[in-house]
């Protein structure tokens, strides 16, 4: 991307859709984070709200050519199953197959990366999170460093169609030791306690941890 | 007391329409009852519970006619003060209200395709593939409306590029 990314895919950000080189830039951009943050900034809702009517949602078409596609997925999701299920994905988190896939982004300076799943973060790194939905339709991402007390870092919907990306990134801090984050896709919205609860992968809700080790400096 | 739902609704997606209409449009008045009338339509038409990239692109392409049909209806004033928020988005003020006035000038004349195309690319600063993702078109297609949008404003002796 060359320069900042337009008003468009500003938009696209501020309502959690950010493509991923989007995301990145805005990231590491304070004249594009503030414009997102402008754009999630709270409006008072006003009197005229009160006039407008809100309409079902909307039922899309069935499309005859997709069907045939779960048929498939469930058959893949079969082979992967028997031949051993998860797999480690190199660049960071755990993927299954047909699954959500949780990527973790580090930047470090000027350099961005795909967290490698072992390698240890620095305070001051920031942290961007990048996940494929697989049919869920939210995510809720909370750091554990305090295990009882969740802190929800950011929640919002999934694109249906490839990666969502966190609009923004988090910066690692200098307290505590490794970092704990917790990722939970779901089908509905979900309360904070659910970070706490055990790991879960089920059709309405899949979730992961990840044990992300910091190097403080003494 | 508006319904909760509603609410919700409006803190999650008015201040992104609110923003894009005074972008589009500047002057101020007209760009709020762009701006509602857009929120009001993303609602009644149930796009509201759209993923927010289909959202988002909702409300760019929807907005766009409804500030088109405003133009038209009432040969909308053109905001010569947007210096601020032009420059704030990185490109060239005096660009952006020259695209605004030629807007203006052959709103009558001018198909509401390649005005929309045209607001877009000259006037929200668009690439072409992101005129043609909102519009909902092909970048051929794109290309060939501004071709003939320049064409239409340099019969009437406007700008052209």
């Amino acid at each position: 991307m060359t320069g900042h990314p337009s008003e468009y895919a500003l938009d696209r950000a501020a309502l959690g859709a950010a493509t991923p080189d989007v995301a990145d830039h805005v990231a590491r951009c304070s004249r594009c984070s503030d414009a997102v943050a402008a754009r999630r900034a709270p409006v008072e809702p006003p009197a005229w709200l009160a006039s407008v009517k809100l309409g079902p949602e909307r039922r899309r078409r069935p499309r005859w050519w997709i069907l045939p596609i779960p048929l498939l997925a469930a058959a893949a999701a079969l082979v992967v199953a028997v031949h051993g299920g998860t797999i480690r994905d190199g660049a960071a988190g755990l993927r299954e197959k047909g699954a959500p896939r949780v990527t973790v982004f580090v930047k470090r300076g000027d350099a961005v990366a795909p967290w490698d799943g072992r390698a240890a973060i620095r305070p001051g790194d920031r942290l961007a999170i990048s996940v494929r939905g697989s049919g869920y339709a939210h995510v809720s991402i909370a750091s554990l460093t305090a295990p009882e007390t969740p802190a929800v870092l950011w929640a919002g919907p999934l694109q249906q169609d490839g990666d969502t990306v966190t609009p923004l990134s988090f910066r690692v801090d200098a307290q505590g030791g490794d970092e704990v984050l917790s990722v939970v896709l779901s089908t509905d919205r979900i309360s904070p306690a659910q970070h706490v609860a055990a790991p879960r992968r089920d059709g309405r809700v899949w979730s992961v941890r990840l044990d992300i080790p910091k190097e403080v400096p003494r | 007391m508006s319904d909760p739902r509603l609410e919700r609704l409006f803190r999650e997606n008015f201040a992104v329409i609110q923003a894009r209409c005074a972008r589009m449009l500047g002057a101020r008045e007209e760009a709020a009852d762009v701006a509602q009338e857009t929120f009001a339509r993303l609602c009644e038409t149930g796009a509201v519970h759209d993923d927010p990239a289909v959202r988002v692109r909702w409300i760019w392409r929807t907005s766009a006619r409804i500030a088109i049909d405003l133009l038209r209806r009432r040969r909308l004033a053109v905001e010569t003060r947007a210096a601020a928020d032009a420059e704030a988005s990185g490109r060239p003020a005096d660009a952006v209200i020259a695209a605004r006035q030629d807007l203006v000038a052959i709103a009558a004349a001018a198909p509401r395709a390649e005005l929309e195309v045209a607001m877009l690319c000259r006037v929200d600063g668009l690439t072409q593939p992101e005129a043609a993702e909102v519009a909902g078109v092909s970048e051929r297609t794109v290309r060939r409306l501004l071709d003939r949008f320049d064409r239409r404003l340099a019969r009437r002796g406007g700008r052209s590029r």
